[in-house]
């Protein structure tokens, strides 16, 4: 019977190892195996590339990595019910990511919790058992890193989306680590270790959840594009109509000794500081450091949901400085106005078409032209009587 | 898959963990390559065990401990025996005796050995 030399030995190692097989005990078995059954081979057929592809296809007709997948699946049988428990709870929880997604963007109740619960499933619930499931599969170095790099760039992911969502502080971070992670070194990993046949092979339920992930992680970037020269703009424009306001504050000023309506200027006077307190409320969420005096052109862009949403439109309660306070202050306003009324709603419509989903620069903007209106209108009532 | 024979797969399906653990009781210890040569031989080319299905049950029993394995050097590759451990052993008897039962079973409801006239 025909021996196989050191090199052949190796050779079919390292196509062993390729073609997805991480399990070192099973490596060993399959080695021997193929050896022996080769070494047969060989007696009639000369050739070692035909001979080994024969016992090959043999052996392992849908390839090497079908026989550790059928042993994984052995070994983590009584784990199965658990498996199957994890795979539901991995589809709801992106199934709850990305509805609470589309309900964010559609402005409809319930969005973050939601988006917190879905993401509070993948996070807690299967990406850690599917992390401790795949460690089992595996007891090569490169293999455990690339599972726990899978794991903690999904995770981080996941947080992000939710983080993002729910504009909590680090979402950036996280997501562009976590996506950064998974491009870098994931993909590069799973390729080189598991082999090419077994990438069409992955998991239906692990590819929908990944997809939904990433779904909502688009979700989450949209809305998000102006280009710098549009922003610094208008990041100008509102300063511009800022030295406006500061003249017309003068003007009004000298207009004031000769008004017999105090409690008018008294509102208006109100209502220009109660947004000037606003503005700089807002400046001092994004900047709890050191809180400029004007918007930058770097926070223009900025969609402030989670600050000018709850701020303005939803969280009235946590927040000095609030949209129902401001509302209130401008419908109070407009009754003392005989004419020339500000277009001000009682509705949260109008608290919401006003500031909802709007860029930094848009709301500073539109805070500044209520300002001006309102020194406008005392100016008209004034100059009336 | 499990098994590659003249018999239905469905058939087989059940007793390829009792077919190894007798073996491994009969011969010591055996490797993966001797235990299929082994079968093909016993059963004159009817029951072939597939590779696929082969290492699976055994990395299955040295989980729960019915078999253990020892290495050695054979040239330039190891090579892997299994053998059963006491607790195989007793198992063994038990599953054997168990599929005995079964054929019995069978054959009585099957009426291949009419008794209970």
């Amino acid at each position: 019977m025909s021996s196989l030399t050191d090199l052949q030995v190796e050779l079919i190692r390292g196509d062993i190892r390729q073609n997805g097989i991480e399990m070192s005990d099973l490596e060993d078995d399959l080695l021997d195996h193929i050896c022996c059954a080769l070494e047969e081979e060989l007696d009639v057929n000369s050739s070692f590339e035909s001979a080994y592809n024969k016992i090959k296809s043999l052996v392992c007709p849908n390839g090497y990595r079908e026989i550790q997948e059928e042993t994984t699946y052995l070994l983590t049988l009584k784990f199965n019910k658990m498996r199957k428990i994890m795979n539901v709870l991995g589809v709801i929880g992106s199934a709850l990511l990305l509805v609470g997604s589309i309900f964010k963007l559609q402005h409809w109740p319930g969005a973050g919790a939601s988006l917190v619960l879905g993401g509070a499933i993948l996070a807690l619930g299967y990406l850690p058992f599917m992390l401790s499931m795949s460690l089992k599969q595996t007891d090569k170095t490169i293999g455990k890193i690339r599972n726990v790099v899978g794991y903690l760039s999904s995770t981080a992911i996941v947080v992000g989306i939710i983080f993002k969502l729910q504009h909590w502080p680090g979402a950036r971070v996280m997501l562009l680590g976590g996506i950064g992670m998974f491009l870098i070194f994931f993909i590069p990993l799973f390729i080189k270790s598991v082999g090419k046949e077994a990438i069409m092979k992955i998991q239906p339920v692990t590819s929908a959840v990944l997809l939904m992930a990433i779904v909502s992680t688009l979700f989450a970037f949209t809305n998000q594009t102006h280009s710098y020269n549009y922003v610094v703009t208008l990041v100008e424009m509102n300063s511009n109509l800022e030295q406006n306001l500061d003249f017309q504050l003068q003007q009004v000023e000298k207009l004031r000794n000769n008004s017999k309506n105090v409690a008018l200027s008294n509102s208006s006077n109100d209502i220009v500081d109660y947004i000037g307190g606003l503005k700089h409320y807002i400046l001092a969420q994004i900047h709890p450091e050191g809180t400029p005096a004007v918007l930058l052109p770097e926070d223009g862009p900025r969609y402030i949901e989670a600050i000018g949403n709850d701020v303005l439109v939803h969280n009235f309660n946590a927040h000095k400085y609030n949209g129902k306070e401001l509302q209130k202050l401008l419908l109070n306003y407009n009754e003392q106005l005989s004419d020339n009324k500000l277009k001000i709603e009682k509705t949260q419509e109008w608290l919401i078409s006003t500031f909802s989903h709007k860029p930094l620069f848009a709301i500073f903007t539109t805070l500044t032209q209520l300002q001006i209106e309102t020194v406008n209108a005392e100016i008209k009532a004034i100059d009336a009587n | 898959m499990y098994l590659k024979s003249m018999y239905s797969k469905e058939l087989l399906k059940g007793t390829l963990t009792t077919i190894i653990l007798q073996l491994l009781a009969h011969n010591g210890k055996m490797y993966g390559y001797e235990i299929t040569q082994k079968v093909k031989i016993l059963s004159a080319d009817k029951i072939l065990i597939k590779e696929g299905s082969l290492y699976p049950a055994l990395h299955k029993l040295k989980d729960e401990g019915l078999v253990r394995t020892e290495t050695e050097m054979v040239g330039n590759r190891m090579r892997k025996y299994y053998s059963l451990t006491d607790q195989g052993g007793v198992s063994t008897k038990e599953k054997v005796d168990e599929l005995f039962q079964f054929i019995d079973t069978l054959k009585v409801i099957l009426n291949v050995n009419p008794q209970l006239t």
